[in-house]
């Protein structure tokens, strides 16, 4: 056990990563929240991020979505240096970002938020896909977004992130709220992503489920990278399960 | 009193409504994607009601026929509403609703100062011949301007109906109204969506405004200032940033508007308005709160 135990503290670096970040430094005015933090995301990867809460973690998906400006430190798409971009340049580098909260248009319709995830893509056949992992859009493209249910509504966040097809996801908690078989649903709907050929950064409370679909974890605590290692390890660590899954 | 003057007191106010109307859902556009409530926007109106003047009277060489110098002044007003939020609004965007409330304030006056210390204050008039109302179906009368009028601001509302619901900008305007860090985070150039609204914005004012002028010649360079009060009043009956509603608040003080003159006291006009007004942020206070389109 002890192997893995000083395994984890070691931060592994991907090379040939499709998405890397290096050093990323950021804050909210005056308060510094990331303190130098690293992420890769491999092709086909499913990579979890969890800690406690205020460790920054939304904070990371949005400096890594150029959401905040980066006080320090790169961002690297297919080795293409992205560390400048605006947000909405975002999209044509293959990257999607679904937020933890305001995640739809609520004034706009079902179908309306898919035209909107559409505006970079060709339209119609991905809205045929979209409609076959969430058969109830389907049903329900003339409703208003603001109508919909709070599982609803996370469908069709992933649905308008996912039209553009990209390389790769970043979802912020995306079973926070739901009801239990809906958290299973969700994790099951990252994992049909995956197999699309999307890979995941996910920010996820729900450790124990989440690691199930999940290749490798990041632990992210006070805004510093604290343990990373594959899903397996992660969970068996007896020192994540003492700090981070209260077991 | 009777059935005629009631009749005659609808159509006033519908008349009056179509003006309204459009310079409500040009104040409400703005309003939705950036939230703050234009104060300069009455100079919108009053700009396009003096370039329309100017192009129709051959003050810069050429004299066009009025529709063609409503449209030329329609969207030279229109990227003037585009420059003026690049220079004074762009810069302090991210300051909050207050301070962009307030610089427009500002903005109005340096804009009719502007107008003033070119034109002076003497009243114009758009070159229009005096035109008998005529008797529609022995119900009402209208003269063919008034319902040219009519026709103008029906037009325009179903422009802005089918370019919000039917076109890419106007979905992108929606979005950017309803979420504007959603919209970037999908790929919309949001500074752009702003900017075109701007123009929109703009260019409806102007066109209320040369409607304003159509009705009721002469004006003066405070016009578009002093309507200002009649536009609020319908956008936020409608709830502010809602362009629907706008439309339907302007009919209803037009509407209101005339029924005062007609059956209480025509010195007031403006005043029914107002009470309106009033009224809305005293029983409906969420119209000020406003919605997204
Ligand atoms: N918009 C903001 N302005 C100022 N400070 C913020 C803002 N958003 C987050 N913070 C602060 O940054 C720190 C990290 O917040 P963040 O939301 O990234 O944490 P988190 O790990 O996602 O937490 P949670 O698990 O609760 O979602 C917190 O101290 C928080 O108060
Ligand atoms: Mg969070």
């Amino acid at each position: 056990m002890s192997e893995t135990e000083s395994d984890i503290e070691t931060l592994r670096r991907f090379d040939d990563a499709m998405f890397s970040a290096r050093g990323v430094e950021t804050g909210y005015g005056d308060l510094q929240v990331l303190y130098g933090v690293d992420i890769d995301i491999q092709d086909d990867e499913i990579v979890l991020v969890f800690g406690p809460n205020g460790a920054g973690k939304s904070t990371l998906m949005r400096a890594l979505f150029k959401q905040l400006p980066l006080w320090n430190g790169t961002i690297e798409i297919g080795g293409e240096d992205c560390s400048n971009l605006e947000s909405n340049q975002m999209v044509t580098h293959g990257v999607a970002y679904v937020p933890q909260t305001s995640n739809v248009f609520p004034n706009l319709t079902v179908a309306e938020n898919l035209d909107i995830g559409g505006i970079h893509a060709d339209d119609v056949g991905r809205r045929h896909e979209m409609f076959e992992l969430f058969p109830r859009l389907a049903e329900r493209q003339s409703q208003a977004a603001a109508t919909l249910s709070g599982g609803e509504r996370q469908m069709l966040a992933m649905a308008r992130a996912l039209m553009p097809d990209p390389d790769v996801l970043l979802i912020d908690e995306p079973s926070a709220g739901l009801a239990p078989q809906l958290i299973e649903q969700t994790f099951e709907h990252v994992d049909q992503i995956r197999q699309a050929g999307t890979a995941v950064l996910m920010v996820e409370q729900n450790v124990t489920a989440a690691l199930d679909v999940t290749d490798r974890a990041y632990v992210l605590d006070m805004g510093e990278n604290r343990f990373e290692a594959d899903a397996d390890t992660i969970r068996n660590a007896q020192r994540v399960r003492d700090l981070y899954l209260g077991q | 009193m009777g059935l005629d003057t009631f009749l005659q007191a609808v159509v006033s106010g519908l008349i009056e409504g179509s003006v309204i109307a459009v310079g409500a859902v040009g104040l409400t556009l703005s309003y939705g994607v950036t939230r703050f409530i234009n104060f300069a926007y009455g100079e919108f109106l009053t700009y396009g009601a003096y370039l329309t003047v100017f192009l129709a009277g051959g003050l810069f060489g050429v004299s066009l026929p009025l529709p063609a110098a409503a449209v030329v002044a329609t969207v030279v007003v229109g990227a003037l509403g585009v420059a003026v939020s690049r220079t004074f609004f762009e810069p302090i965007s991210d300051r909050g609703a207050l301070p962009l409330l307030i610089t427009s304030i500002g903005v109005s006056f340096i804009l009719r100062n502007l107008l003033q210390g070119w034109v002076g204050v003497d009243a114009r008039q758009l070159p229009i011949p005096l035109l008998r109302r005529q008797d529609y179906f022995g119900l009402f009368r209208l003269t063919h301007l008034e319902l040219g009028v009519i026709a103008a601001s029906v037009v325009t509302m179903l422009t802005i109906h089918l370019l919000l619901q039917r076109t890419m900008l106007g979905k992108r305007m929606r979005a950017t109204s309803g979420n504007r860090s959603l919209a970037k985070t999908a790929g919309i150039d949001t500074t752009s969506v702003i900017r075109q609204t701007w123009f929109l914005s703009a260019a409806a004012g102007a066109l209320a405004g040369v409607l304003y002028a159509v009705l009721f010649s002469p004006f003066r360079p405070g016009v578009g200032f002093e309507y200002l009060i009649v536009i609020f009043a319908a956008t936020l009956l409608g709830g502010i940033g809602r362009p629907y509603g706008a439309m339907l608040g302007a009919f209803c003080i037009g509407l209101a508007m005339n029924f005062g003159s007609t059956y209480l006291s025509a010195n007031y006009t403006r005043a029914y308005a107002f009470l309106i007004l009033v009224g809305v942020l005293l029983l409906k206070p969420e119209g000020i709160r406003g919605g997204e389109f």
